[in-house]
C-alpha cells in the first residue's frame, strides 16, 4: 500500500501562480473556489529586503480535524492517506470548513461560473455542485493510475514533487532524502524553506496551526 | 461565443458517487474523465503553441477537445519549451469569452465619442478599406498610410507584405518601443547587420561548466518567461558559473540565481556598466588579444570608463559599496566567458542605446563573443524567422529599397532609420512620433492589428492622432474603448487556437501547428485578413486570391523562400514532430574570422571601421557623442531635484507581473483574480510616511496630472521608487508620463519619471 505524500520547495517557487490556474483549470472550479494559493511573505530592508511565498493547500492530515468533524462521513481518508470527498453525502453544514485548521476547504455557496451565466466545458461538472464543500484531493483520480496531481505537472518552477512516501525507490523519497526536505509533522506534506525565511513564515502542524487561528480570531 | 450558453451546452454527467469517481476528471492520464463518460465521441487531440505572452520561441501546447469543445491544455511534449505558465493555461478561458469581437463593425457616430457599433459584412468591410486606401494612394501617395501590428507579433511578416506590396514603406511594431533598441546598440557595436545584432541582442543563457559569469539585468524571467527558469537554477546548481541580477526590484531571479543583487536606482544602469568594464580594465582582466585585433576606440573608451570607479558608481546608483564590490571581483576572479541577459527596461530611459552599449561592450571587451559559453551565434542561420517571415515573403528586401526615401521617421530619429537592414528583412517604423506624422499629414490612414493607444506616454495624443486620420480600420479580439473609441473600423481576429499561422521555429527545428477549433463567430486568422485586404487592393497574385487557404498559401510561400529545403507537404506528415533542418558544415566558432559578421563575407564586422566599436564611427557621423555616455535620467532626484520636492518618488512602470503581458488578460477570470485592480507598490518606509496601507485607494501624481490605484505595500521595491504596472483602461499609467525619447531610438522613457503617491 502507498502512502502519498507531495514535497513543497519554497526555496524554488517563484510566486507565478501556475499551480492555482492549472488546478482551475482541471477542476473547474467556480470563482473564489481555490484549492491552492500563492501567497507572498516579506522580510528584511532594502537592502537585503526578501519576498517568498507560501503555497497554502490541504495538508492531508493523517488524523484529520475535518474527517472528525463532518456529521455524515462525507470527508474521509483514503488508505493511502488522501482526504477526500463524497459530495452526494456532503450536506454543506460547514463544520469541516470550521476545524480545518489550514483554512484549505471552501464551502461552496454562490451558483456562479467565470463568465456570469456562460458554463465553459471545463466547468461543466463543477457547476453542477452547490451547497457542498470543495478541496484539494492530491488529484486521485488521476494519482491512482500514476499521474501526478496538476498543480505539480504545470509548475515551470519545478517546485513540487509527488510520490509515494513508503517506496525509498521513488522520486519524492529520494527528493526528500537529497534536499533534507522537512515533514510538516502529522500531515502528508514535506518542504524545503530557503536557509534564511523566517520560522513564521514555515507550515506547522495541525495543532500549532490551529491554536494560531483561534488566536488571530 | 453564442453558443457556449448554459442552457445550450450539454451537461454530459453529474458528479457521482464517491470522491475517487468525481475526482477522476482526467484526461491527462489516460482514465476516464466521468464528465465525458457517457459521450461516444472520441478524445481530439491538436498541436499548437501559446502566444498569451510575446516572448518567442514559443511554448508548446496540447490541447484536448471533445465535441468540439476544449476542456484541457497539455504540455505538448515534443517542444523545447514544455512548461506552460498560468498565463498560458487560462487561455483556455480567454477563447470562449462572451465578450469577444465577433464580426465586422463600422462605427455610427462620430470617432472620439464612445462606439457605437454597427455589424457589416465581410465584403463591405473589405471594400471600404479598398475604397479608402486606394483613394488616399491616388491622391496623396501609397506612403501616407501607416500599417502597424501590437499584440501578438505573429502577423507581421503578412503586414509587411501588405504594405510594402501596396507601395507604404511605414510600416511599424510595438517593437518600437520594446526589443530594437537592444538591436540597435548591438548594431552600433557590430554594423547594421539584423542577423547579427538580433542575435546579440537576445543574449544567451549560460552554459554550465563554460560560462564563468552570468549578468541578468533589468530582466525577470521568472515572470516574463517562467518556462526557462528552472533550466536556469538547474544550470545554476550544476555549474560553476556566478550569476550577477541587477534590478531595482526584489524578483524571484534575484532569490533564484543572484550571488550578488545590485539594487540600483532606476536609470543608472550605464554607470555600472562603465564600472564593470573600468574594473576588468584596470585589473587587466579583458581580452586583451581580441581587443587588440578585432576592437576600435578601447583607448578613449578605457579613458571614459576611468571616471566609474566602484566609490563614485556606488553613489550614482544608490546602493552599497560593498554590492558593487563583490560583483566587481566575481567579474575579475571567475574571467570569461560572460553572459549578459537583459529584456527591454532599460532602452526605456532617454539615454536607453547608450546604456546599452556600455553593457553590450562587455561581451567583446572579455571576448565572450562568438565562443563556447559566451554570446555564441547560430551556424548557417535561416533566411527565416517566426515574426517577420522571410525577407523574400514580407517584400522588404525586393520593394522596401525603393520606398526608403518615403519613410517619415527619418526626420525625427535618422539613427533608427538608418540602421534598418532591408536585405535582413527589417522594416520598422519608429512609431512614437505618431501624432507629429499625422499632424502634419504624412500619415492619413492606418491599417492597424492588435493595437492599444494606451502603450504610449501622453495615450490622449495617439487617440487623437487615431481620431484625426481620415480613415483607421483596426483587427482586435474585443472592442477595446481606450484605443477603438477613435476607430472607423473594427476586424475580428481568431485566437491563437482557431488559426495555423504562422509556423514555429526553434533554431533550425520547424513546427506546424494545428487550428484547434474553427474561429469563433466571423473571426479570420490575422494572416487571411491581410490577404484579404490585399485582394482587395487589388493585389489578387500577391496574396493567392484570400480566402481560406491564404494561411496555408502564406506558409508555403514562407517556406519556399527560407532555402530551409523543408516543404509544407513533408511538415504535415510529420507534424506533430518538428522536422530540423541540417547542418551543411560543422558548427564554427569565432565566425568574425570566417566572414559570418559580414554580408559580403569577409572577416570582420559591419562598422564604418570593420571592426567592434567601443566608440561608434557611426554615432559620430550624426554628431552624436560616439562613447557609450552615462547621463543621468531626464526627471531624477539628482537631475531635477526642484521637480523632486514636490515630486520625491521615482515612477517605474512596464515591468511584468506573473499573471499579466502588458495590458493583455484583463479580461481573464481566472487571472484578474490575481490582481483584480490597478496596483502601485510603495516600500514599507514610502507607505508609513504617506499614512498608506496595502489596499488603500492612493493617488498616483506627476506635473502631467494624476491616475487612481490600490496601494500595495511590499518591500520588493526601493524606497525612493513606485513600481505602476501598466495597461489598465481605469488607471493609465502613460496619461502621467512624459513624452520624452532617446534620440538615438526614439524610445519613450517609461522609467524616468518623478511622482508623488497619496492617500485618498
Amino acid at each position: 500500500m502507498a502512502t502519498y505524500g507531495m514535497v513543497l520547495n519554497l526555496d524554488h517557487c517563484m510566486g507565478c501562480y501556475t499551480c492555482v490556474v492549472a488546478c482551475k483549470m482541471f477542476y473547474g472550479t467556480r470563482p473564489g473556489v481555490d484549492y491552492n494559493g500563492v501567497v507572498p511573505v516579506e522580510w528584511g530592508e532594502f537592502p537585503d529586503a526578501k519576498q517568498r511565498y507560501q503555497l497554502p493547500m490541504c495538508m492531508h492530515c493523517i488524523d484529520a480535524p475535518c474527517v472528525k468533524a463532518c456529521p455524515v462521513g462525507a470527508t474521509y481518508a483514503s488508505e493511502e492517506g488522501v482526504v477526500l470527498m463524497d459530495y452526494d453525502k456532503c450536506i454543506g453544514c460547514g463544520d469541516c470548513v470550521t476545524a480545518c485548521p489550514y483554512d484549505a476547504r471552501t464551502l461552496v455557496t454562490d451558483d456562479v461560473t467565470s463568465f456570469p451565466g456562460v458554463v465553459l466545458p471545463n466547468e461543466e461538472e463543477a457547476s453542477d455542485r452547490l451547497n457542498i464543500v470543495e478541496k484539494c484531493t492530491f488529484c486521485y483520480g488521476a494519482v491512482k493510475d500514476g499521474g501526478t496531481p496538476m498543480c505539480a505537472v504545470h509548475c515551470p518552477g519545478q517546485c513540487r514533487v509527488f510520490g509515494d512516501v513508503d517506496d525509498p525507490e521513488s522520486e519524492i523519497s529520494k527528493y526528500i532524502a537529497e534536499r533534507n526536505a522537512v515533514r510538516v509533522e502529522g500531515t502528508h506534506i514535506w518542504y524545503v524553506a530557503p536557509a534564511d525565511m523566517p520560522d513564521e513564515f514555515l507550515p506547522k502542524d495541525p495543532v500549532t496551526t490551529y491554536l494560531a487561528k483561534l488566536n488571530a480570531k | 461565443m453564442p453558443n457556449i450558453s448554459r442552457r445550450t451546452f450539454l451537461k454530459l454527467a453529474t458528479a457521482t458517487g464517491a470522491g475517487a469517481a468525481v475526482l477522476g476528471s482526467n484526461v491527462l492520464f489516460q482514465s476516464a474523465d466521468p464528465a465525458l463518460a457517457e459521450s461516444t465521441s472520441p478524445e481530439v487531440v491538436r498541436y499548437t503553441h501559446c502566444v498569451q505572452c510575446n516572448h518567442g520561441p514559443k511554448c508548446g501546447m496540447k490541447l484536448i477537445l471533445k465535441d468540439d469543445k476544449l476542456y484541457r491544455i497539455e504540455k505538448r511534449g515534443n517542444y523545447n519549451n514544455n512548461l506552460i505558465c498560468a498565463k498560458g493555461v487560462a487561455a483556455i478561458q480567454e477563447i470562449y469569452d462572451p465578450e469577444r469581437l465577433l464580426y465586422p463593425m463600422k462605427r455610427t457616430n462620430p470617432k472620439g465619442e464612445p462606439g457605437q457599433w454597427e455589424r457589416i459584412s465581410w465584403d463591405e468591410a473589405l471594400s471600404t478599406i479598398a475604397e479608402k486606401l486606394n483613394s488616399i494612394k491616388e491622391k496623396h501617395g501609397a506612403e501616407k498610410v501607416a500599417f502597424i501590428t501590437g499584440d501578438p507579433k505573429e502577423p507581421r511578416s503578412a503586414l509587411m507584405r501588405l504594405a510594402y506590396a501596396f507601395g507604404s514603406p511605414n510600416f511599424g511594431t510595438e517593437s518600437s518601443t520594446c526589443f530594437l533598441a537592444t538591436e540597435l546598440a548591438n548594431k552600433l557595436i557590430y554594423g547594421p547587420y539584423h542577423k547579427v545584432a538580433s542575435k546579440v541582442a537576445t543574449g544567451a543563457n549560460p552554459v554550465p561548466d563554460k560560462t564563468k559569469v552570468a549578468i541578468f539585468w533589468g530582466t525577470n524571467p521568472a515572470w516574463s518567461a517562467p518556462f526557462s527558469m528552472s533550466g536556469l537554477r538547474n544550470a545554476k546548481e550544476k555549474g560553476q558559473c556566478k550569476y550577477i541580477v541587477v534590478d531595482p526590484r526584489v524578483t524571484p531571479t534575484v532569490h533564484s540565481l543572484a550571488d550578488v543583487h545590485i539594487q540600483l536606482r532606476p536609470g543608472t544602469d550605464g554607470a555600472l556598466a562603465l564600472c564593470f568594464a573600468n574594473s576588468l580594465i584596470e585589473a587587466g582582466a579583458y581580452d586583451k588579444e581580441f581587443v587588440e585585433k578585432w576592437t576600435h576606440g578601447f583607448e578613449e573608451y578605457a579613458d571614459y570608463c576611468k571616471e566609474f570607479t566602484v566609490e563614485k558608481t556606488a553613489e550614482i546608483c544608490d546602493v552599497p559599496q560593498e554590492h558593487i564590490q563583490k560583483a566587481v571581483d566575481i567579474l575579475v576572479t571567475q574571467g570569461a566567458p560572460l553572459v549578459c541577459k537583459t529584456a527591454a527596461a532599460w532602452p526605456h530611459h532617454v539615454n536607453g542605446v547608450n546604456s546599452f552599449r556600455a553593457m553590450w561592450s562587455l561581451i567583446p571587451l572579455t571576448g565572450s563573443l562568438d565562443v563556447p559559453g559566451g554570446v555564441s551565434l547560430p551556424p548557417e542561420p535561416m533566411d527565416f524567422d517566426q515574426w517577420s517571415g522571410t525577407p523574400t515573403f514580407n517584400y522588404a528586401r525586393e520593394k522596401l529599397p525603393a520606398l526608403d526615401d518615403k519613410r517619415v521617421d527619418r526626420k525625427y530619429f535618422p539613427v533608427w532609420a538608418d540602421m534598418e537592414d532591408y536585405h535582413g528583412g527589417q522594416g520598422n517604423l519608429q512609431l512614437n512620433p505618431l501624432p507629429e506624422y499625422v499632424r502634419d499629414g504624412d500619415i492619413l490612414a492606418c491599417v492597424a492589428l492588435g493595437t492599444n493607444a494606451m502603450m504610449w506616454p501622453q495615450t490622449q495624443e495617439y487617440q487623437k492622432a487615431f481620431q484625426d486620420m481620415e480613415f483607421i480600420v483596426t483587427a482586435d479580439f474585443y472592442i477595446r474603448p481606450q484605443t477603438h473609441d477613435y476607430v472607423d473600423m473594427l476586424l475580428p481576429a481568431a485566437m491563437s487556437f482557431e488559426r495555423s499561422c504562422p509556423l514555429t521555429v526553434y533554431g533550425r527545428k520547424l513546427f506546424l501547428r494545428e487550428p484547434a477549433m474553427e474561429p469563433a463567430g466571423e473571426a479570420r486568422p490575422d494572416y487571411r485578413i491581410c490577404c484579404d485586404i490585399g485582394v482587395a487592393l487589388g493585389f489578387e497574385e500577391e496574396f493567392w486570391g484570400g480566402g481560406e487557404k491564404a494561411e496555408e498559401n502564406c506558409m508555403r510561400e514562407i517556406l519556399k523562400t527560407s532555402g530551409c529545403g523543408v516543404s509544407y507537404e513533408e511538415l504535415q506528415a510529420a507534424s506533430p514532430e518538428g522536422i530540423t533542418v541540417p547542418l551543411k558544415g560543422e558548427p564554427q566558432i569565432k565566425k568574425y574570422e570566417t566572414g559570418y559578421f559580414r554580408r559580403d563575407g569577409q572577416p570582420g564586422f559591419e562598422t564604418p571601421t570593420g571592426k567592434v566599436e567601443f566608440i561608434s564611427e557611426i554615432l559620430r557621423g550624426y554628431d552624436l557623442d560616439p562613447r557609450p555616455v552615462y547621463l543621468e535620467p531626464t526627471w531624477s532626484p539628482v537631475s531635477t531635484p526642484e521637480v523632486a520636492k514636490n515630486y520625491p518618488l521615482i515612477l517605474n512602470t512596464g515591468s511584468r507581473v506573473p499573471m499579466y503581458t502588458h495590458s493583455k488578460q484583463r479580461n481573464v477570470p481566472w487571472l484578474r483574480a490575481l490582481m483584480p485592480d490597478p496596483i502601485c507598490r510603495l516600500s514599507p518606509k514610502a507607505a508609513r510616511e504617506r499614512g498608506i496601507e496595502t489596499g488603500d485607494d492612493v493617488e498616483l501624481s506627476t506635473e502631467l496630472g494624476s491616475i487612481r490605484a490600490k496601494a500595495e505595500v511590499t518591500n520588493i521595491v526601493r524606497d525612493d521608487t513606485i513600481d505602476m504596472f501598466h495597461g489598465w483602461e481605469q488607471a493609465n499609467v502613460n496619461l502621467v508620463h512624459a513624452r520624452d525619447f532617446d534620440p538615438i531610438s526614439g524610445f519613450p522613457s517609461y522609467k524616468e519619471g518623478l511622482c508623488q503617491v497619496t492617500k485618498v
